[in-house]
């Protein structure tokens, strides 16, 4: 919570943490779609596509979120 | 926050979470269903939206779970509560007062001292402060008999010690007295603290000839009288007949044991071991718990020496138990030894280290002879 708070202060951008199983995404704007295998994820009005395998959702709080699975591509569209 | 529990359409369930901005927290994905973690004022609307999905409260945290669960299980933290005030006065009940001295008598005086200030059976424990209190008020009102006192609380039980006053009177009469031999002997200590000694270590003395004279002489003249005190140790001479017994019965316990109840002299389960032990587990009033052990009695035979070794024990008690404990046995010898089937008998010659001093009073111009195989009161 501190953390969001501070990130909003301090106008922080955005940023995506890659993790051995997990994704951890900061600030992101709107989550477009989730699937198995695929997450469509706005950031700041620029959409990633990342792709990888067995994709959960663990945790959404305000605008941090922390996917699950098998990351094998990030890409921007 | 709450816990819930979400079934069916899981991932619509997310989607559409996502998508109206709500926070979940640590999803958890079991089998087929999920629980997660979610803002109470978040799971009405949760409910709304996903219609299709089913979604169960499992858990209320914080505050509100604690005053939830407290709404929940009343009925039994108030029993809680009432046990605890229970227990607690019970823990605080003395329900027994135990004072430790030899004394009977004074024992039951201060019963009574004590019992004034309310330190008696079955009334709610004082405290620390309060105990000490007391102690030292007693201790003031009765310096004529008390020494000391101290009273403690030990689980249920109040433990008084005390420490008795003693008055040491100086004895201020005139009387005069010799210590004199109570008994034939070979002096082998002596030690006069007043009185002059008139024998010395090794000198055979006869029953009632003084030892330490309370006659202060000078020059064949007597200078002063006073009360002889000391110490006289002789070695003595016994005979002591004694008969042994070869049998004797041996007590071995069982494995068997087993927890039994006694009222006012009836147990609660029979008696069904032929020869038991008893040890109170337990005791509250007339009623005892108790624990019973089991043991075969048999009936075993010593050898000669055995039984010659036991008799002269035997012998050695005997003789110690007529003329005193704290007298020592020297040396023993068999005079006389016959055996039969059941028994051993002796007749022993013991020689003992023994106290043979008396202290004899005597008149201010009596007349007596130092000369020391006169006896004085011949």
């Amino acid at each position: 919570m501190l953390d969001i708070i501070r990130s909003y202060i301090s106008k922080e951008e955005y940023y995506i943490i890659l993790l051995k199983n997990n994704v951890y995404i900061k600030n992101y704007s709107k989550i477009i779609g989730i699937t198995n295998n695929e997450i469509l994820i706005d950031i700041q009005g620029v959409i990633y596509k990342i792709n990888g395998e067995n994709f959960i959702l663990t945790k959404n709080v305000g605008k941090e979120v922390i996917l699950k699975g098998n990351v094998e591509r990030i890409t921007k569209i | 926050m709450i816990i819930i529990k979400v079934k069916n359409q899981l991932n619509r369930f997310i989607k559409k979470c996502l998508k109206e901005g709500i926070d979940l927290y640590n999803i958890e994905y079991i089998e087929d269903y999920l629980i997660v973690k979610i803002k109470s004022e978040d799971y009405k609307r949760i409910k709304k939206i996903n219609y299709y999905s089913e979604i169960r409260k499992i858990k209320t945290l914080g505050i509100n779970g604690i005053i939830l669960n407290l709404k929940k299980y009343y009925f039994d933290y108030v029993l809680l509560v009432i046990f605890l005030i229970l227990i607690y006065f019970i823990s605080n009940i003395v329900v027994k007062v135990e004072i430790k001295h030899e004394n009977k008598e004074l024992r039951d005086k201060v019963n009574e001292i004590i019992k004034e200030h309310d330190i008696k059976s079955y009334v709610i424990g004082k405290t620390l402060r309060e105990l000490n209190s007391i102690s030292d008020s007693i201790l003031k009102n009765n310096r004529d008999i008390l020494d000391w006192i101290s009273i403690n609380k030990i689980g249920m039980k109040y433990i008084v010690s005390f420490e008795e006053r003693i008055m040491t009177e100086e004895n201020e009469s005139n009387e005069t007295c010799h210590i004199i031999a109570k008994k034939d002997g070979v002096i082998s200590k002596i030690k006069a603290i007043t009185g002059i000694s008139m024998f010395e270590i090794g000198d055979y003395v006869k029953k009632g000839d003084i030892i330490i004279s309370g006659s202060i002489m000078l020059n064949d003249k007597n200078m002063d009288n006073i009360c002889a005190t000391g110490e006289v140790f002789a070695e003595t001479w016994y005979k002591v007949n004694i008969t042994y017994p070869f049998y004797y019965d041996e007590i071995s316990y069982t494995n068997k044991s087993r927890i039994n109840f006694y009222l006012n002299g009836n147990y609660l389960f029979k008696k069904n071991y032929k020869n038991f032990n008893e040890e109170t587990i337990w005791n509250f009033n007339n009623f005892k718990m108790i624990k019973q052990r089991e043991y075969i009695q048999v009936t075993k035979k010593y050898s000669k020496e055995e039984a010659r070794k036991k008799a002269l024990e035997a012998a050695n008690i005997k003789l110690l138990e007529k003329i005193g404990k704290n007298n020592q046995i020297i040396s023993q010898k068999v005079l006389k030894e016959s055996l039969n089937n059941s028994k051993i008998e002796l007749e022993v010659f013991i020689s003992v280290n023994e106290q043979i001093g008396e202290t004899e009073l005597y008149e201010i111009g009596e007349e007596y002879d130092t000369e020391q195989s006169i006896r004085y009161n011949n």
